[in-house]
């Protein structure tokens, strides 16, 4: 079937089978391998991308099902993104790497979603992502830190 | 970790679907959220040839008051937990919805799907239960009311038919109501180990006017306790009246040794959360 | 940076990487746990892939494809390819092969009742092996003996990139690139078994999304993707899946000790005497001896005790391998110690701080199990004590404590090539990097080093070509090996500067060309000692309260340290309540998602008191280890704060209790 899909700002027209799942069409299709698999049975949230704005575990998404939508992804060039990446380098909020994208689209589902996001709420919000490396402490840290560089209580620039 | 084939159809309207259901029977199901046939396909547990779809269908996404609750089953449970009108109207399902597994599962999965799954471990059907739901069920020849007590037969089996759709739930049990999902889990997962949805309003004289109560995960499918709801009509909540309603509670369960517990364990556990949820919620009413 | 890469989603492991042509591989695994294969008809299977895989030459080594008989569920049976990964899948189908099931043994207590699951063997004991000096308890001072049994579940490693190989086989190299611990060890597993030489295969290191142990091994979906790859003269890509892994990725911990303590009324110990087992799975490996026997000579860690003797049985079931987890073996050795003298303290009334210190030691002291301790253990024990106020928080807080050696499997070392280049400093190590953030502490110490900037320098990815020796990362040996062989590697480099210009500066390191490759030999390894105290209120999950009181020697870089610190403390939390994977008495596999396995999310994290101690190893890097500390001790601290409180005394890991921590969610 034909299915157009916008990914980072950019339409895709592909011919591709219904049962393609929204992760083998970014990972092997348009080749964004940013976005990874870390389980088959949607726990892991290693696969977190944004549609239409809202966080989707993109192993449990048909492409089928995007078409007509708008899709983020880690390899976005949001400039909010931008300031979230680099609040985790700079609060270590990473060891493997494996689980980073998935948490950084998830910080910036949150980020988009709440005012002020107290560090419950991160962590509630964090439930569906997990992390084998960092025991979560340093990525509720670059949470926070990017909530606050949002906020613009830091300069961004910086 | 990848489905089997199918052929996907994505209807924008009622008539198409009922066609394609019509033509499909068996063969067919209807995706909602997908987040629960989506992981059955792809561990090939499940093989569908023809799914059907339904998130083009406008028609089936809406949250309405007007005396009564009412609310499309393609309304996410994400936008369940937060929409403000539910939130107003219908404490109970805001609850239960905010504790359904993570925030992307419910930004994908949809109340209509978590009820017509009627997976014994899903939140809703409970829910819906102790709220005395009424669902419109709709197919090519018509529409027909079904009560949430008639509607779970068993583990993953519901009253619908293999062409029916679920268009509208009802809600009347609203005002003058508050309720709460009491869920407990174990430390990693998010399926409830069991579950109690209580939903409850005074009279004038603090005793108890109407209550409803849906279990979830305590025996084959959710489950209505209705004895224990009579019981428990015109009477204050106290100790002794908890007590006794837990007693009666247990009947409507079917509780065994398993890998999360002793019986003796599980019951223990739950009559504290009872207890506690009833006299929590009649203290607050 | 590296941490640049992967914020931007572009690291690259395994399944990232493509290749024109390549074949995807799925494997057809044995759905029961012990069965006769009565035919098998399609895809590669065992009559034309017949090899046996790691376990030297043991009798009771694993076939790469089953033979005739499947031993645990999820053994690979046989393997089919495609182009396509959705149609790999769909090809599964293609395979016939008819089983007749037969009974299983599906624990440790099970094997030692039921018959031989191999033919050939008289019982499921694969062997026995016994440490330390047999005593005669009539020979020794004791007034008090106490004796208890320990369990410590199967853990599956579960980093969350699960194991990944693709073989590319062309111009007569056999060229791998997995997602591992070790590329060394890799080809070496890997040649042996398919009887390659030297020239014929190359190891290349891409990044590894976690491995906690499990990707220091090797596997038979490796030596069937390789041997693939060989025959169809197309590189060959085998992804696990989560399922898969939960099944099939060799598990760690396995452990059942039978304990006796022989003391005096005072609290000296006198005796040890008892009997572990490991439960190997099906088949023997080659890591079997590395955990069972750290779990026996480690078990009096940091207390003298003159009369030790164990007796190791390693156990044949019909379940998945066993293999390295975290710790291997350290954890459950001090586990089986510390939980004891907790008992021992309870059945005398003594305080289980006193009865440490009571058994703690002035100077080092070697063993009878064999266990070299390089320092004493009584001041750092008491200092900790006095650190955290002990005595008087014990009266406020339930407290658990722990004390424990760090054995640091520093030998045989680790090599490391720098090179200079365009103005730029890259570092090689021999022993792969799979995400503890050595980058880190390279671009720390050689900024230092070379006195320029840390932008200049950058931990590249060798293959076993660039590096033709190496060992790995495991056994909480980075800090030490690589840290060093970085120092040493880098002298060499500064001398050449020195013996070419006369003097040493950066620019005229910079503005020239250098390329130095050393091997840093160690014949020994080095150990530490440590202490951990845990709080809780059993009501509360985020009332957890880790104290870590660590002796890390110098600190090479404080966020790998605190990294590992916070990784490694909820893994142990996990290890302590609730991961492990649980089997039915057929030996079905009954955890059935990453979920169920056990593993904690963000909400459940404790919090931290963390004091580190900077006493210098005798390293060129003056460091000392830290990786598997956490789960050496925390968990037997925890499971003491909890049973303070239950009531109920904690002889088996996970405690995996539903009405602890209250888990109603709010
Ligand atoms: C990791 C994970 C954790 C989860 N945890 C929880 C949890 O804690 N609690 C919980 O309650 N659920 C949980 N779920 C299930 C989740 O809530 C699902 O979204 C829900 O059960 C199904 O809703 P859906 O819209 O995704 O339905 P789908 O998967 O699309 O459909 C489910 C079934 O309902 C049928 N169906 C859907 N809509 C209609 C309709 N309008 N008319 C007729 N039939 C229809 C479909 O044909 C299908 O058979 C979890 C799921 C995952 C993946
Ligand atoms: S890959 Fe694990 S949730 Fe999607
Ligand atoms: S950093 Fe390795 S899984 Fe999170």
């Amino acid at each position: 079937m034909m299915v157009n899909i916008n990914v980072n700002g950019r339409e895709y027209k592909k011919d591709i089978e219904p049962r393609m799942l929204l992760v083998s069409f970014l990972r092997d299709e348009l080749n964004l391998t940013g976005t990874h698999i870390g389980c088959d049975t949607s726990n892991c949230g290693a696969c977190t991308v944004l549609m239409d704005g809202k966080s989707v575990k993109s192993c449990t998404v048909l492409a089928a099902q995007a078409n007509n939508h708008e899709i983020t992804t880690i390899e976005s060039s949001d400039p909010k993104l931008d300031v979230i990446k680099q609040s985790f380098v700079e609060e270590n909020g990473l060891q493997c790497g494996f689980c980073t994208p998935g948490m950084i689209m998830q910080t910036f589902y949150i980020l988009e979603n709440s005012e002020d996001a107290d560090e419950e709420y991160i962590k509630k919000n964090l439930r569906g992502n997990l992390c084998r490396c960092t025991g979560y402490k340093s990525i509720i840290d670059s949470v926070k830190k990017a909530e606050e560089k949002v906020k613009g209580e830091i300069n961004v620039s910086k | 970790m990848y489905p089997d084939k199918f052929e996907y159809f994505a209807p924008d309207n009622i008539e198409g679907l009922e066609e394609l259901l019509d033509k499909y029977k068996d063969d067919s199901k209807i995706l909602a959220g997908g987040h629960s046939l989506i992981p059955l396909l792809k561990l090939r547990l499940t093989s569908i040839p023809y799914i059907i779809d339904i998130s083009n269908i406008k028609a089936l996404s809406f949250v309405d008051y007007n005396n009564a609750l009412e609310i499309g089953p393609m309304v996410r449970t994400g936008e369940v937990a937060s929409n403000k009108i539910i939130g107003d109207k219908c404490k109970l399902l805001a609850d239960a919805a905010s504790k359904i597994a993570d925030p992307q599962v419910r930004n994908m999965g949809t109340v209509g799907g978590d009820i017509c799954e009627a997976d014994p471990r899903n939140d809703l059907p409970a829910v819906m239960l102790a709220l005395n739901a009424e669902f419109e069920v709709t197919n090519s020849m018509g529409k027909r009311t079904v009560k949430a007590e008639d509607f779970f037969k068993d583990a993953y089996t519901t009253a619908l038919e293999s062409n029916d759709i679920l268009t509208r739930i009802v809600i009347k049990n609203t005002e003058n109501y508050y309720g709460k999902y009491y869920k407990y889990t174990t430390l990693s997962s998010d399926f409830a180990v069991f579950a109690i949805a209580i939903n409850m309003s005074l009279n004038d004289n603090k005793t108890v006017k109407d209550i409803g109560i849906g279990l979830t995960n305590l025996n084959s499918t959710a489950v209505k306790p209705v004895e224990v709801e009579n019981y428990l009509k015109n009477k204050k909540i106290d100790d002794r009246v908890a007590g006794e309603a837990f007693n009666l509670l247990l009947k409507s369960c079917d509780i065994e040794d398993d890998v999360n517990g002793t019986e003796k364990n599980k019951e223990k556990i739950l009559k504290n959360i009872f207890i506690n949820g009833l006299k929590e919620i009649y203290e607050v009413l | 940076m590296y941490l640049n890469r992967f914020v931007n989603g572009e690291g690259k492991y395994v399944d990232d990487i493509k290749f024109d042509n390549m074949l995807y591989m799925s494997i057809v695994r044995s759905p029961y746990a012990h069965a006769k294969i009565k035919k098998v008809k399609g895809g590669l299977n065992s009559s034309e892939l017949k090899a046996y895989y790691a376990g030297m030459d043991h009798a009771m080594r694993e076939p790469v494809l089953a033979i005739d008989e499947v031993s645990y569920v999820g053994q690979c049976v046989a393997a089919v390819f495609s182009e396509n990964r959705y149609e790999s899948e769909d090809l599964l189908n293609s395979v016939e092969v008819d089983y007749e099931p037969l009974d299983a043994v599906s624990s440790i207590d099970d094997a030692l009742k039921k018959p031989a699951i191999h033919d050939g063997m008289k019982d499921n004991i694969l062997d026995t092996e016994d440490v330390g000096n047999k005593f005669n308890e009539k020979d020794i001072d004791y007034d008090i003996k106490v004796s208890d049994t320990l369990f410590m579940d199967r853990i599956s490693a579960n980093p969350i990139e699960t194991r990944g190989i693709i073989a590319d086989y062309k111009d007569n190299v056999l060229h791998i690139y997995a997602s591992s611990q070790s590329i060394h060890r890799l080809k070496g597993g890997i040649m042996k078994t398919l009887n390659l030489k030297d020239d014929e295969i190359v190891v290349h290191h891409v990044d590894t999304g976690g491995a906690f142990g499990l990707k220091a091994l090797i596997f038979p979906e490796y030596i069937i993707a390789a041997y693939a790859s060989m025959k169809y003269k197309k590189p060959v890509k085998w992804i696990e899946t989560r399922s898969e892994h939960l099944q099939a990725a060799h598990a760690g911990r396995g452990i059942k000790a039978d304990i006796t303590l022989y003391a005096r009324k005072d609290g000296k110990i006198n005796g040890l005497d008892g009997t572990v087992y490991l439960d190997t799975g099906a088949y023997f490996t080659d890591d079997d001896l590395v955990d069972l026997g750290n779990a026996m000579h480690e078990v009096t860690g940091p207390y003298f005790i003159e009369n030790a003797h164990l007796t190791g049985k390693y156990v044949l079931t019909n379940k998945a391998l066993n293999g390295y987890y975290r710790g291997a073996g350290k954890p459950e050795a001090s586990r089986i110690m510390e939980r004891m003298i907790d008992l021992l303290a309870d059945k005398l009334k003594m305080d289980i701080a006193d009865i440490r210190i009571k058994n703690a030691t002035e100077k080092p002291f070697k063993s009878p199990l064999g266990f070299d301790i390089n320092y004493p253990t009584k001041p750092l024990l008491e200092a900790a004590l006095k650190h955290f106020d002990y005595y008087n928080l014990s009266k406020k807080e339930k407290l658990g404590i722990s004390l424990f050696i760090l054995d640091e499997d520093t030998a045989p070392g680790e090599s490391c090539r720098i090179t200079v280049k365009d103005g730029k400093v890259k570092v090689y190590f021999g022993g792969d990097v799979s995400g503890q953030g050595h980058e880190l502490f390279v671009q720390e110490m050689l900024s230092e080093e070379f006195n320029i900037d840390k932008d200049l320098i950058s931990l590249d990815y060798d293959d076993t070509d660039t590096l033709k020796d190496g060992t790995g990362t495991w056994g909480s040996r980075s800090a030490i090996t690589h840290g060093s062989v970085l120092m040493k590697t880098a002298e060499i480099i500064k001398n050449d500067v020195i013996k070419k210009f006369g003097k040493y500066d950066k620019d005229l390191l910079l503005d020239n060309e250098f390329n130095e490759y050393y091997y840093y030999k160690i014949d020994y390894n080095a150990n530490s000692v440590n202490f951990n105290m845990v709080s809780c209120d059993v009501n509360d999950m985020n009332s957890i309260k880790i104290y870590t009181y660590y002796d890390l020697g110098k600190i090479l870089n404080l966020k790998n340290v605190l990294g590992s610190i916070h990784g490694g403390g909820l893994q142990a939390l996990g290890e302590t309540l609730s991961e492990t994977l649980r089997y039915d008495e057929d030996g079905q596999l009954i955890t059935n998602n990453i979920a169920d396995a056990g593993l904690l999310t963000a909400d459940k994290i404790p919090q931290y008191n963390i004091k580190i101690v900077e006493n210098n190893s005798e390293f060129p890097d003056k460091a000392k280890g830290i990786g598997e500390s956490t789960m050496i001790g925390i968990p037997s601290a925890l499971a003491r704060s909890i049973e303070l409180q239950t009531g109920k005394r904690v002889t088996k890991f996970p405690i995996d209790d539903l009405s602890l921590f209250n888990k109603c969610m709010e």
